[in-house]
């Protein structure tokens, strides 16, 4: 029970958060969303690249596929918004499981570079339909209604990505703790002794391409339903590259260090803006027209600092910190 | 009778012959010895045997089957398990897991159940035996209080014996050691002799080692086969390859240039 205690404190503030928080709070609430859903993408791409050790650094693309996917289903099929969004997870997934071939004959930064080229080609090649993308302007997907409730508003919708990340989640600490999720860890720490195990490299390393795609293509989705406005260039490196320091910064081979790690990311730029206000408006830089000019950006200049400080002292990601708090309190108890 | 037969097995790297014609008969039940010099080819054959590389000539037959039909991850399902020169154990899995990996092949679940884990009575019964089944093996080795521990934080003995367990904890009917006496001490290795017999005595395998510890190989093994630059030069039992005028010169060979360099 004690153990279980954090996780239960956690889920509490995540259920009442959007209920406490006034209307004046309302971009809280549509930051959170869009934090939640990051949390989910990078579950997948964690398990991924933290546990298989395997990189992406592509996965908006997934991402992508799985957006456009819901919007066509929802649009020109008539499937509403429930059947769409596992079938943006499985197309994804289908989409990951072919790219995992020829990502087999490749490793460490060459994958990184073959994943990089996905990122970029997805993005164009979609960019290219555009009966079903728009192209450059883009596409509406409309806010799903589940059975007759609207989910238009931010917070009704918070409550739905938070049941979807709830069961990925749990789906993903499941797979961690079996037969499939150790064969990944052992993928990753050594190809050879887990051939010998009877391990098969291209079986295990096309499934985890696969289980993190459709973790993608399960956010695209929720994003695209969420913002209700989505164009092919949406999904760019800029996203690919936020999902990858996600999981460094939170915690790599780490569930709760995913999720974290999406929360900071996404806050931090919005403290760091709010930090950056705050001390342009106490008029501290009068005197200076180059202090001046340089905390103009400085929010930027914050985030940089903020990430480099957390990889320097958190090598384990953010995540660490709760260990180390837990052995703190540990020593102590002792005395 | 022979559980593992090699006939004329030839490797070849570029123009280079590391492995030449070889054949090569383990007995079913044997502690079997495969010595010689530094680049003799012993490594390569288990690499053969692995199935890491391909041989151009020869054929290998495990358990009456063509073993070079087999992939390197479907070894262990024919029952051929093994250790490694370097200890290559999962760093990032507990001594535990790093058992249950080694009864991969034993499990009867894929990716979807994996999904929905211990949620399922059919994965939670197969979780709790191959617990039950990895501790045993630890317990037999004498590491079962490790069985939490990371394996990167014990010490080299502890590891090589935490490495043997995860091979024996398949079941495999041929077990391959490559060197595990290297960068132990004497006793370690003296104890180490002991339990490759207590091993094949329990768990009624078959081994395969390749050592160069002279005074284990010829204390454990009840017959050995000498290799000199891919050949085979010399088997039978200890005593008749110690006297081996052949082998007394490629070892003693070895030692004269080495005093001379």
């Amino acid at each position: 029970m004690v153990k279980q205690l954090p996780a239960l404190v956690g889920l509490a503030v995540l259920l009442v958060l959007p209920q406490v928080l006034g209307s004046e709070w309302s971009w809280l609430v549509l930051l959170l969303n869009r934090a939640l859903i990051f949390a989910i993408m990078a579950i997948g791409l964690n398990l991924l690249t933290g546990f298989a050790g395997q990189i992406s650094i592509g996965h908006a693309a997934f991402m992508a596929v799985g957006a456009f996917t819901s919007y066509g289903l929802t649009k020109f099929a008539g499937i509403p918004f429930w059947g769409a969004l596992p079938a943006a997870g499985l197309v994804a997934g289908v989409v990951g499981y072919a790219l995992g071939f020829p990502a087999l004959r490749l490793s460490g930064h060459y994958l990184a570079i073959a994943t990089l080229g996905f990122g970029v080609a997805v993005p164009q090649l979609l960019n290219i339909w555009e009966s079903l993308t728009g192209g450059w302007t883009g596409v509406k997907p409309a806010a799903p209604y589940l059975f007759g409730l609207s989910f238009r508003e931010d917070r009704p919708y918070y409550y739905l990505i938070l049941i979807v990340l709830w069961l990925l989640a749990g789906m993903a600490v499941n797979v961690v703790k079996s037969r499939t999720g150790r064969a990944f860890v052992a993928v990753r720490d050594s190809e050879v002794a887990a051939q010998a195990m009877g391990i098969s490299l291209t079986k295990y390393k096309t499934q985890a391409f696969a289980l993190s795609a459709f973790y993608a293509g399960i956010g695209g989705s929720l994003y695209a339903h969420l913002i209700n406005y989505i164009s092919p260039h949406d999904f760019g490196l800029g996203i690919s590259m936020e999902l990858f320091t996600i999981i460094c910064l939170g915690g790599l081979a780490s569930v709760n260090g995913s999720i974290v790690g999406a929360v900071f990311m996404s806050f931090l730029p919005k403290l760091t803006e709010r930090v950056s206000i705050a001390l342009q408006r106490s008029g501290a830089f009068e005197q200076s027209h180059f202090l001046q000019n340089v905390f103009k950006n400085f929010n930027q200049v914050l985030t940089g600092i903020i990430l480099i400080l957390v990889v320097l002292y958190l090598p384990m990601g953010l995540v660490d910190l709760w260990r180390k708090a837990k052995t703190l309190v540990a020593a102590r108890g002792v005395k | 009778m022979a559980i593992l037969e090699l006939q004329g097995i030839t490797v070849k790297f570029g123009g280079l012959v590391a492995v030449n014609r070889l054949d090569l008969s383990v007995a079913d039940g044997t502690i079997h010895g495969l010595i010689g010099p530094n680049g003799a080819g012993k490594s390569t054959v288990f690499n053969v045997l692995s199935r890491y590389y391909d041989p151009v000539e020869g054929t290998a037959t495990f358990a009456g089957k063509d073993l070079l039909r087999a992939q390197p991850h479907e070894i262990i399902d024919r029952g051929i398990a093994r250790t490694f020169q370097n200890v290559e154990l999962f760093k990032g899995l507990s001594v535990w897991d790093n058992l249950m990996v080694g009864q991969h092949h034993n499990f009867r679940y894929g990716l979807f159940p994996s999904l929905l884990g211990a949620l399922l009575p059919n994965v939670r019964t197969q979780e709790k035996a191959a617990r039950e089944r990895a501790l045993e093996v630890l317990q037999f080795l004498g590491v079962a209080q490790y069985k939490d521990a990371f394996p990167q934080f014990l010490p080299y003995g502890i590891q090589k014996r935490v490495e043997f367990a995860r091979a024996l904890v398949s079941g495999p009917k041929l077990i391959l050691l490559d060197e595990p006496a290297a960068g132990m001490n004497q006793g370690e290795t003296h104890e180490l002799g002991e339990l490759i017999r207590t091993m094949r005595d329990r768990y009624k395998t078959t081994v395969l080692l390749v050592e160069h510890d002279m005074p284990l190989v010829m204390s454990v093994c009840e017959y050995i086969t000498v290799m000199e630059f891919g050949r085979k030069i010399a088997d039978g039992s200890p005593a008749q390859v110690q006297n081996n005028p052949a082998v007394i010169k490629a070892y003693l060979g070895e030692e004269e240039e080495a005093a001379h360099a």
